[in-house]
């Protein structure tokens, strides 16, 4: 009998010397993702540079870049920058802290448990519709005008949106599943654990990674009630004193922590759900 | 026949370079744009303030008709900061605003060059619960004290405490819009407020313990009238009218027969309560209010603002005073009104100069 031969085998053509070009390649590749990356960055700072010196927008209310650069480096020199960034980020991380456990209980709740839908569920979507900033009054009465109450707004404002993906990604699971956990007799507590936990995370991680983002946004709002210092309020107390490059400043840097924030969350949702087929 | 060929020429060249001239000369602007700094307090427009009694008048709108000229009087959210973002654009011609916001303008590059005095002597009030123990401000000491900070009323409080021999660490100084610090007030969250909550005052949900009243009259905050000097410069005979207009209002205002009528207008307005408007104007006559005199008093007043304002670090330039304001707009108006001894100038200290 003739040997069968792998017809890729004789067809391929034996590879020639790649290394060198191959390394080339890459680092060509690497170059263009840089400059795709930069271009954009370039063109907003290049463009905002232009219009400032050409004064198609006034200089004392469109400040330069570079000002705004100096502006960033003074204060980061003088240690009011950390002081300001680490008050606004107590209070984004404490209203975190509290909000997002809750929302994914009471998450859960909704959606594990059909007589909590029942009552809930009108309830919620009334109160999930009440931006956070009008709860800001009621709030003051509870707890002051402290910490205490700006911490609270931005725990109520993550809580909504933990809440709501929380519900959602276990209401989503398919069908089919519950199947299978009937099909192999599970208990309650294993289709939970190994079942409905893992097939809601998703859902679940995105939620508590677009509450991060909102809180951060909210700060700049929450910080206007009464506080003095944080970023919010640096750049509040840049406006009424008409140093606009403080505004800028915040801008910026508000800009680049949330950015920050989001990256290093979606890596962290990378790790986590590193078994999923799509990723 | 030279003549007759070159001479229409002359003549259409001539006529082709002047009338655009004359034109634009004789050209006056469209509209007439007045930024109005007090800006809204719970949402309704605040016409307080001299500007208050020029548009109550209707001064300009009725000097300008018949020239066609629109007036158009410009809101701005934010009070004075808004202000200076609006001049900041050019976004306006005329603005009426105070002196804690226009020096932070100037300083942070805003040109506009100060034309009347508006009005002076608004008080600023040290409130407390009416159940609370403290008599003196010696008695809040360590307690939170409710202020809008980076707002006119900062002038007279650092001044105050200093003058007490005390200095904001003694304190625990709440930062609060003037909504949620009366707010905060009338609900015990602070134990103090400063500023000029009028209408808790009205009511009696608050008590004060201090004001500028019996302080250095330079305590008191002022509004001033100011022309962009790009208008100015194009429009000098239109700034003239304006100013008159607006000195006309302010000597309606301050004739002691038009008392009642200007309280009851400041109320109509939203900025004040004619309980609040006595309260604030005690003793004194709105001559005294609504005087428009480049005198020593309002000169001083924005040299010891301005020094102030660099000191505390709030502003990051020096303002100088001299070259901000030009007095022969109101000289002239004084001058066509025949008010030029109507109003008494008033020295450092606030005291009238005898005549």
């Amino acid at each position: 009998m003739p040997r069968v031969v792998s017809s890729r085998a004789e067809i391929r053509p034996a590879p020639a010397a790649a290394p060198p070009a191959r390394i080339g390649r890459r680092v060509l590749h690497r170059l263009e993702r840089a400059v795709l990356f930069a271009l954009p960055a370039v063109i907003v700072f290049g463009g905002w540079a232009m219009l400032a010196a050409a004064e198609v927008i006034p200089s004392t209310v469109l400040i330069p870049p570079l000002d705004v650069l100096r502006t960033i480096l003074d204060m980061a020199r003088s240690g009011e920058l950390a002081e300001h960034l680490g008050r606004s980020a107590s209070r984004v991380l404490g209203g975190y802290a509290i909000g997002a456990p809750i929302g994914l209980v009471v998450g859960l709740g909704f959606g594990l448990s059909p007589r909590v839908r029942a009552y809930g569920d009108l309830l919620f979507h009334a109160l999930r519709q009440v931006p956070a900033f009008a709860w800001a009054p009621l709030l003051i009465l509870i707890f002051g005008i402290g910490e205490l109450f700006k911490i609270a707004v931005i725990a109520l404002a993550v809580f909504f949106p933990v809440v709501l993906a929380t519900y959602e990604g276990i209401r989503d699971i398919p069908a089919r599943y519950g199947d299978v956990a009937r099909l192999y007799r599970l208990t309650r507590a294993q289709e939970l654990g190994r079942l409905v936990l893992p097939a809601a995370v998703p859902s679940m991680v995105t939620g508590l990674r677009l509450a991060l983002s909102r809180a951060w946004m909210m700060l700049v709002g929450v910080e206007l009630l009464g506080a003095s210092s944080g970023i919010g309020w640096m750049m509040d107390w840049g406006r009424s004193l008409f140093q606009l490059d403080l505004v800028m400043a915040g801008i910026v840097v508000t800009g680049l922590v949330g950015l920050l924030l989001d990256r290093g969350l979606r890596a962290a949702e990378a790790r986590l759900l590193h078994w999923q087929p799509s990723r | 026949m030279l003549l007759r060929r070159v001479l229409p020429c002359l003549v259409l060249l001539l006529a082709s370079w002047a009338a655009p001239q004359a034109w634009a000369a004789s050209q006056n602007p469209s509209v007439i744009r007045f930024v109005n700094g007090a800006g809204a307090i719970y949402g309704r427009p605040y016409t307080g303030g001299a500007v208050g009694l020029l548009m109550y008048r209707r001064g300009l709108e009725t000097e300008f008709e018949k020239d066609g000229i629109r007036i158009e009087w410009i809101p701005v959210a934010g009070a004075g900061p808004g202000v200076n973002e609006v001049l900041a654009n050019g976004g306006a011609d005329f603005a009426f605003y105070g002196d804690f916001p226009a020096t932070v303008g100037r300083a942070g590059g805003v040109r506009v060059k100060w034309i009347i005095p508006g009005n002076r002597g608004n008080n600023s009030y040290l409130v407390v619960p009416p159940d609370s123990k403290a008599r003196t401000l010696q008695d809040l000491k360590g307690k939170r004290i409710a202020i809008m900070r980076a707002r006119p009323w900062e002038y007279p409080f650092a001044r105050y405490l200093a003058d007490n021999g005390l200095g904001y660490g003694d304190f625990q100084i709440v930062n609060l819009s003037v909504a949620d610090g009366q707010a905060a007030l009338a609900a015990k969250n602070v134990d103090a407020l400063w500023g000029n909550p009028w209408a808790l005052l009205d009511r009696g949900i608050a008590r004060a313990i201090a004001s500028t009243h019996s302080l250095d009259k330079q305590y008191q905050s002022t509004a001033e009238v100011f022309v962009d000097p790009a208008f100015e410069k194009k429009y000098p005979q239109i700034v003239q009218r304006v100013v008159n207009q607006f000195v006309k209002a302010q000597a309606w205002g301050s004739d002691d027969a038009n008392r009642q009528e200007v309280f009851k207008l400041l109320e109509r307005a939203g900025s004040s309560s004619v309980v609040a408007a006595e309260r604030e104007n005690e003793g004194r006559s709105l001559r005294q209010t609504f005087s428009p005199l480049f005198d020593d008093f309002i000169v001083t007043h924005y040299q010891q603002l301005t020094a102030f304002l660099y000191d505390k670090r709030l502003v990051r330039k020096k303002v100088t005073v001299d070259d901000w304001y030009d007095p022969r707009y109101v000289a002239q108006a004084l001058q066509d009104l025949g008010l030029e001894t109507y109003w008494t100038p008033q020295d450092a200290q606030g005291r009238f100069v005898a005549r």
